[in-house]
């Protein structure tokens, strides 16, 4: 099975009286692979937005070349279209309605039987409110309500933009049962987002963007990899003889508050060894990994938005 | 068919919607108090005493054209006191006082006469439909715009050409529904009225030019609620569509009107809009030219000009074809930032 999305060279500049152009996609790239939850990250202004809009038809590009679902967007969109659930910013709804008669009126315009309705109004679980105002609504039911109404085709890819905005933690972990339920059922998901520690846990893969352009993309455990410096945290009761010991032995060493930093190790056993051939008893050595946000901070250069 | 029906659902759920059709029909009852609290049916004592009273007038009247008669045929010496004289000038036309003899009607008390009103009733009806339609059809789009309503609707049917016929289209079938089913109970309330409070005889020919008028009426309502709508979407919410509508009242009619008339332009009329809509309604208008008029002592000779339904016709559809065709191109063109 090929790729679910894939984009190549994708442009956009965007034209204002005021403003004059101002370039929001420059050649991006991206790939997601079917039966995954695929992050999409990067700071705002980035080009997140703008890029899922391209694939959804609501902004022309400017160039480059998409496929979803094996069709070309825009040209095939009415083609892909029942098949791709979205959620696209923040959800906006007709304040009058209920949650229940907007999801019957999308249901309606896309040929889905009610019962559907019902179906997602459990599976996000809105159904003890959904015969009230949506305008009544907390951000995160409707955010819920957004939800149910990108499940309400049963997609084989779902586009969520920040879908835990809003949400609370109980809410949050909700969102990740329902992601990994969809992933389960065959679907991919493209989940654009902020929290940097939810995407580290949930998603299988990432791309990450900066200035319009990819910065770098693939299994997030091998983006991680790819940032792995090889440090080493190391406790000992004498930090300044181990400094020494071991830089004297080929290490790079950076004494911390309370313990050092070796660098430039492959085999943590040296290090134990090193030490310990000088009468110096290792207390704790741990390998020191990246996190996707310290990951995301160094490749785009830019202060990521906290949960 | 399935997005014009989610949409006719959708246009009829609206609160919006609801209030000005509840709005439309108080107004419309309003109407129907007053006609029914100032007129009534003649008894037939008030025929007896209209009779009499027709009968007393044109007695006068034929005094008076007598006397206007042998006031022109004498010539006044000077300095004497003529009463006919002095009412009846030299060169006065004696026949203007039989020109229009009175009848028992002119003396019966007001009464409704469902001939003779209901085209004006009609076109009140087609008034306030049209203004129901504007604003209920830059509402349906504009609303769904400033919602976000539009851009969920984008993500289901990609193809914005059908969405944007489709939320027309239901637009118009619901009213064209309204259109109808108001101008029936309209009717059905003008006979009512007319069978209490006067005459509701109407022949086959006075029917007929009823239902014209009403067919213009609602036709004017469909032109206006299609505007509404296209201005809305063009500028992505409702206010852009009130605002043009209140400029435009503003700049064109009252506007320009004031400036035509301070340069004395020749038929004036011919620019403002509602003219269009007056000879719409009425089958045709018929305007004076008062640009030939002149201080002076000569009389004015101003000309009547006329402006017919076909000609109406001509400037509605051509203001319809403009004002979609650029709407519809910026809902094709522009992207959903």
């Amino acid at each position: 099975m090929g790729s679910v999305i894939e984009i190549e060279g994708l442009r956009k500049t965007y034209r204002t009286l005021l403003h004059g152009p101002r370039q929001a996609l420059d050649g991006f790239d991206m790939v997601v692979e079917p039966g995954q939850v695929h992050g999409f990250l990067g700071p705002n202004g980035s080009g997140k937005t703008t890029t899922l809009r391209t694939l959804l038809g609501l902004v022309r590009p400017g160039g480059g070349r998409m496929r979803v679902l094996g069709q070309p967007v825009p040209h095939a969109l009415a083609a892909v279209t029942p098949r791709i659930g979205a959620v696209v910013e923040s959800p906006q709804f007709f304040g009058n309605f209920s949650g229940r008669r907007t999801l019957r009126l999308l249901a309606t315009t896309g040929g889905i039987p009610h019962r559907r309705v019902e179906e997602v109004l459990d599976i996000v679980g809105l159904h003890g409110r959904a015969n009230d105002r949506v305008k009544a609504y907390s951000l995160g039911m409707r955010q819920r309500l957004a939800v149910a109404s990108a499940l309400l085709k049963s997609p084989e890819l779902l586009i969520l933009d920040e879908p835990a905005n809003g949400l609370d933690p109980a809410g949050i972990r909700e969102m990740r049962d329902l992601m990994r339920d969809v992933v389960a059922a065959g679907a991919t998901v493209l989940l654009s987002s902020h929290i940097l520690g939810e995407v580290q846990q949930i998603c299988d893969s990432v791309t990450i963007i900066a200035h319009g352009r990819r910065v770098t993309a693939g299994p997030v455990a091998d983006v991680l990899a790819s940032q792995d410096k090889g440090e080493f945290r190391v406790k000992v009761d004498d930090p300044a003889r181990a400094a020494a010991v071991l830089a004297e032995a080929g290490a790079v060493v950076r004494p911390a508050e309370d313990h050092l930093v070796v660098t430039g190790v492959t085999d943590p056993a040296w290090v134990t060894r090193t030490l310990a051939g000088q009468d110096l008893w290792v207390a704790e050595l741990t390998p020191i990994t990246p996190d996707l946000e310290s990951v995301f901070l160094q490749l785009t250069d830019e202060p990521a938005v906290s949960a | 068919m399935k997005l014009i029906r989610a949409e006719l659902v959708r246009l009829f759920a609206r609160r919006f919607t609801r209030i000005a059709l509840v709005g439309v029909l108080l107004l419309l009852a309003g109407i129907a108090t007053v006609i029914w609290i100032t007129n009534h049916k003649p008894t037939p004592a008030d025929r007896l005493s209209a009779h009499i009273a027709a009968e007393q007038a044109l007695t006068e009247r034929n005094a008076a054209y007598q006397q206007c008669v042998d006031a022109q045929s004498r010539t006044p010496s000077p300095g004497a006191t003529d009463s006919g004289a002095k009412q009846f000038p030299p060169g006065f036309d004696c026949h203007q006082i039989t020109d229009y003899p009175s009848t028992d009607a002119d003396f019966l008390p007001a009464s409704f006469r469902l001939a003779a009103a209901g085209p004006d009733l009609f076109r009140a009806l087609g008034a306030l439909l049209a203004l129901f339609g504007f604003a209920v059809g830059a509402s349906f789009i504009g609303a769904e715009w400033s919602s976000g309503g539009i851009l969920t609707l984008l993500l289901w049917r990609p193809n914005r050409t059908p969405v944007w016929l489709g939320k027309l289209g239901s637009l118009l079938l619901g009213v064209l529904g309204v259109g109808v089913v108001y101008s029936v109970l309209w009717y059905a309330t003008l006979w009512v009225l007319a069978d209490n409070r006067g005459s509701s005889a109407l022949t086959a020919g006075a029917l007929r030019s009823l239902a014209l008028v009403d067919v213009r009426a609602i036709t004017l309502t469909l032109v206006a609620a299609t505007v509404g709508y296209a201005v809305s979407a063009l500028g992505r919410n409702t206010a852009t569509a009130l605002g043009a509508a209140v400029a435009w009242v503003v700049i064109f009619e009252v506007g320009t009107r004031i400036i035509l008339g301070l340069m004395n332009a020749a038929r004036p009329e011919r620019w403002l809009l509602s003219s269009y809509v007056q000879a719409w309604l009425t089958n045709g208008a018929r305007f004076f030219d008062e640009s030939k008029c002149h201080n002076g002592p000569d009389p004015c000779v101003g000309v009547w000009w006329r402006i017919s339904a076909q000609q109406s016709a001509l400037v509605g559809v051509t203001l319809l074809v403009v004002v979609t065709a650029v709407s519809l191109y910026s809902f094709r063109r522009r992207d959903v930032t």
